[in-house]
């Protein structure tokens, strides 16, 4: 310490070591918070979409999935953005979602409920987060992140994820009925609170784009996605200042 | 400075330990006892679906191995106004976790993989095709959802399992001609491409963290110079990360539909399911009044029968909540009584005043006690705190041939306290 005093260059680099240690003590508990707090609200809100194989059906797990999973990436951008001109928000958020995701999936789901894990894999959302951060920062606009970044975040959730989930839509013949392998899993595996009609949700017109609906739904996603994210930006601005210590301090 | 890092790192490890050992041993499995079957209101119980006949095929299986669960249930003609109509159910089978995978279920010989519509007052027969998977005991109950109204569990009775989990086996064949296991089936596609994913991602955030994140760029990023933190290589390898992102994800899209062109949507559909073939009730009921001694666990329903069987008949079974309440002095006490869980049976628990038998066209006023401690221990007594004071169930009456016949009551149920 003694040396540091005497000596500016070594004080500046003791600091420089101090603020980084800091700053990774800070990050422990970030992460943690983001964590929780993010896998919490996904869990009741998407839900059984994201729990279940036989759930990632092409109409609701693709409009509800992107849409709900923006939010923190849109609060994270805003805090981490505005007051450090960092651009990795999303892709922090999905990934501490994911890391939640994956522990409750093989110790909850898997090791304890005794579910395969083939069942119970999360929904990733990995690529259309850092091309949300990558517009982010090319951009450095919130108006155009949120139409093209919250949109690519939407567009590209099921084409990234269909690359592991198409293996289990293999059709099966089984009891007399066209099924996929993912209805057989879901069927086989016993959820007594998963009752068969609670899946029956394709419903109305969407049909009249033939099998297309997919893409159709992905660019409602995308269109719900901007305005999703934008509220969200704004919520980050709500919790990220000093205004709820004033007077404490 | 050092010394404290050393603390507060100290105590982290600590109190990770703390919290490791208290979810390692939170986490050692004990036995599961039952579903809280008995915490749903009696009057669901009692009025909804009314479960008979209920047989397991066997109480220990090994691993791989199939036992059958099967029988039938009425959908109650007296069917709450409080609980949703069973237009929409599906036939469920009520295990702790898949410790046994469903193999086949029916409904009067057709396949239930579907839900379907079930009508009041119609009788349905079943049966689940349950093969082994963990090893251990298990409480297997039947159960039907439905939809709005909730599961509605039947009985239930421990099955032992017995062998390893590591031998189990699942396979089908697909329709483009793949044989599959379907507890290991996609599993390592999908972690591959989680964990490629992941590393792209995480190489992002590397990228970023390597740098001071907090104290050296917020004055910066607060003043007017702000965007002066990006540098050009940030926005080269951030072009970067983005052509890798869109690529990848075109690439694995790409990928899947050349392995797999065929995949189909989600199934999910409703099934159509005729009753069994059901002739006019035979032996027609009244219910005139319906007692329930709380001290003595005791119900007592005095009833109008009108015997339409063209022979004479004893009430031989009051059936009411998965609880059966037989009358020793019919004798009926066969394989699927005998094969029925001990708690769920009163094997002695129905009583008929002036126990005589009903001559065939004959109409008269009969007098029955279904009295037993399973009342409290199913907790089916605490019908009269419901807000619709009502009981119900079917009463099986007997000829002298051994002929079975089945008829509804219900009817308003008045406690006595004292």
């Amino acid at each position: 310490m003694s040396e540091a005093i005497e000596n500016p260059a070594a004080d500046l680099a003791y600091s420089g070591k101090v603020s980084r240690a800091l700053e990774l003590l800070i990050l422990v508990p970030v992460v943690l918070v983001v964590l929780g707090s993010f896998h919490l609200h996904f869990m009741l809100t998407a839900g059984d979409w994201d729990f279940w194989l036989d759930w990632k059906d092409r109409e609701w797990w693709v409009t509800l999935t992107p849409v709900l999973a923006i939010t923190y990436c849109g609060a994270i951008h805003y805090i981490l953005w505005k007051h450090f001109r960092l651009p990795f928000g999303a892709t922090f958020a999905v990934g501490t979602l994911l890391l939640g995701e994956w522990i409750v999936r093989v110790v909850g789901f898997s090791m304890w409920s005794n579910f395969p894990i083939n069942m119970v894999i999360p929904a990733h959302f990995w690529g259309g987060a850092i091309a949300l951060d990558c517009i982010l920062l090319l951009t450095r606009s919130l108006l155009l992140t949120g139409f093209l970044g919250a949109s690519a975040f939407a567009l590209m959730f099921f084409p990234q994820n269909w690359a592991w989930l198409a293996a289990f839509h293999v059709p099966v013949e089984m009891y007399g009925s066209t099924m996929t392998l993912a209805d057989l899993i879901g069927f086989e595996y016993i959820r007594t609170g998963t009752p068969e009609y609670i899946r029956i949700i394709e419903r109305g017109t969407l049909r009249t784009f033939g099998q297309h609906s997919t893409p159709v739904s992905a660019f409602f996603a995308a269109f719900l996605s901007v305005f999703v994210y934008i509220g969200w930006w704004f919520i980050g601005k709500f919790f990220s200042n000093t205004n709820y210590y004033a007077g404490r301090i | 400075m050092k010394n404290i890092l050393k603390k507060i790192i100290g105590m982290g490890m600590s109190g990770v330990i703390a919290l490791s050992t208290v979810f390692v041993v939170a986490s050692i499995p004990t036995t599961v006892s039952a579903h809280g079957e008995r915490s749903q209101e009696p009057f669901l119980r009692m009025r909804t679906v009314q479960w008979y006949d209920v047989t397991w095929s066997k109480a220990t299986v090994a691993v791989n191995e199939q036992v059958v669960v099967k029988g039938k249930f009425r959908i109650a003609p007296d069917w709450p106004a409080s609980a949703a109509k069973p237009d929409v159910a599906f036939l469920n089978i009520s295990t702790p976790g898949p410790v046994f995978v469903r193999k086949k279920t029916l409904i009067n010989g057709v396949s239930a993989t579907n839900s379907m519509g079930l009508k009041l007052g119609q009788d349905y027969e079943w049966e689940v095709h349950l093969k082994a998977r963990h090893p251990g005991r298990w409480h297997i109950h039947s159960m039907l959802n439905v939809k709005d109204a909730g599961p509605i569990v039947g009985p239930g009775k421990y099955i032992e399992v017995t062998g390893d989990y590591a031998d189990f086996k699942n396979e089908v064949t697909t329709l483009t001609g793949e044989t599959v296991d379907l507890e290991h089936y996609g599993i390592k596609q999908a972690v591959m491409w989680h964990s490629l994913w992941a590393v792209i991602g995480v190489a992002w955030l590397l990228y970023w963290l390597a740098k001071p994140i907090f104290f050296a760029r917020y004055p910066v990023a607060m003043s007017e110079d702000g965007d002066s933190l990006i540098t050009p290589t940030d926005k080269k390898v951030t072009a970067g990360f983005l052509v890798v992102a869109l690529g990848l994800t075109f690439y694995g899209y790409m990928k899947a539909e050349a392995d797999y062109p065929i995949t189909l949507p989600l199934q999910a559909a409703m099934a159509n399911v005729d009753p069994l073939p059901q002739s006019e009730e035979q032996v027609k009921i009244k219910t005139e009044t319906a007692t329930y001694r709380v001290p003595g666990r005791a119900m007592k329903a005095t009833i109008t029968i009108t015997n339409n069987t063209g022979q004479a008949i004893k009430l031989g079974e009051f059936n009411t909540a998965t609880v059966r309440f037989i009358n020793p002095n019919v004798g009926i006490m066969d394989e699927t009584a005998k094969g029925y869980p001990d708690y769920l049976l009163a094997q002695e628990g129905l009583t008929v005043e002036n126990d005589r038998s009903i001559g065939p066209g004959e109409t008269t006023t009969l007098s029955f006690i279904a009295q037993d401690a399973a009342w409290e221990t199913e907790r089916i007594s605490s019908l009269i705190y419901d807000p619709d004071s009502h009981f119900g169930g079917l009463l099986f009456f007997y000829g002298a041939d051994g002929t079975r016949y089945i008829s509804n009551i219900h009817g308003s149920l008045i406690p006595k306290f004292i």
